[in-house]
């Protein structure tokens, strides 16, 4: 009978595989969120001078900050959405070194918006747009 | 079972380098939906809101009219030996009033219910 798996590739893909185990305990993902994102998808509903503050409400929730100027209120939705990754190859020292140093590369990126509605007096929508439309974030530790 | 034994001593000296961890911060007291239901359009007072919530957080005067806002925070953080996720999401009250003091609109939006421990930082 024919060992389809061989001793020494066992051993190898053991060996692999703790490897790859060690590798991980020296990266970190980190996520923060605040409030769900709001997408150009989910305001088309909008319509200048038809749609109400109520609408809008009802669609995306209360806004995070109602302000005024003159005779017309602006309700702003804040969200943020922040990526960090790290790789720390002194971990994998902590295993036969007394010390660990540190030897690290890590990016951090947050991707921040606010959308914002102009209302009227009557509370009726006369604009709305979003304030930063930064670039959506991803997991990268290459920091240069 | 050599396997088994070989992810099991890996498993063991990964995870105490880091543990895991569940936190959870909120700002604010939450709202009681009986409490926002009690308010009534054309009928409730300023005087009568503010004894029943407080003090707002903050009053905006916005085309001619008070509005009383109050907010509340909740956080939630996952903390799993190489994965973390902060979660923050803010429940928020507006409530409008006509000259005359008595309540106009109301605007109430609860995110925090949907607020999740979550690990896994990867995906939505």
């Amino acid at each position: 009978m024919i060992d389809r798996f061989p001793r020494w590739r066992r051993v190898a893909a053991g060996l692999c595989l703790v490897m790859v185990l060690l590798m991980l305990t020296a990266c970190q993902w980190r996520r923060l969120k605040i409030n769900d994102l709001i997408t150009p998808d989910d305001v088309t509903f909008i319509e200048r001078g038809k749609t109400s503050l109520a609408d809008v409400v009802a669609r995306l929730g209360a806004p995070d900050e109602i302000t005024s100027r003159e005779n017309i209120m602006v309700a702003r939705y804040r969200f943020r959405d922040g990526k960090y990754f790290k790789i720390d190859a002194g971990r994998l020292l902590a295993f036969w070194s007394p010390v660990t140093p540190e030897m690290s590369m890590a990016r951090g990126q947050v991707q921040t918006d606010v959308f914002q509605v102009v209302l009227d007096a009557n509370g009726i929508v006369q604009e709305h747009a979003f304030a930063f439309r930064s670039p959506t974030g991803r997991f990268n530790p290459w920091p240069f | 079972m050599r396997y088994v034994a070989m992810i099991a001593l890996a498993l063991s000296l990964s995870l105490p380098l880091n543990g895991c961890a569940f936190f959870r911060g909120h700002w604010g007291e939450d709202f009681d939906p009986q409490d926002v239901e009690y308010i009534k359009k054309g009928t409730t007072t300023r005087a009568e809101v503010a004894a029943r919530f407080g003090a707002p957080d903050e009053i905006v005067h916005a085309a001619e009219r008070d509005i009383f806002h109050y907010r509340r925070y909740d956080s939630k953080l996952g903390y799993l030996v190489i994965f973390s996720r902060f979660n923050i999401m803010g429940d928020h009250l507006y409530v409008f009033f006509n000259r005359e003091g008595v309540v106009d609109e109301v605007v109430f939006g609860k995110r925090t219910d949907r607020l999740k421990f979550q690990i896994w930082p990867f995906g939505d």
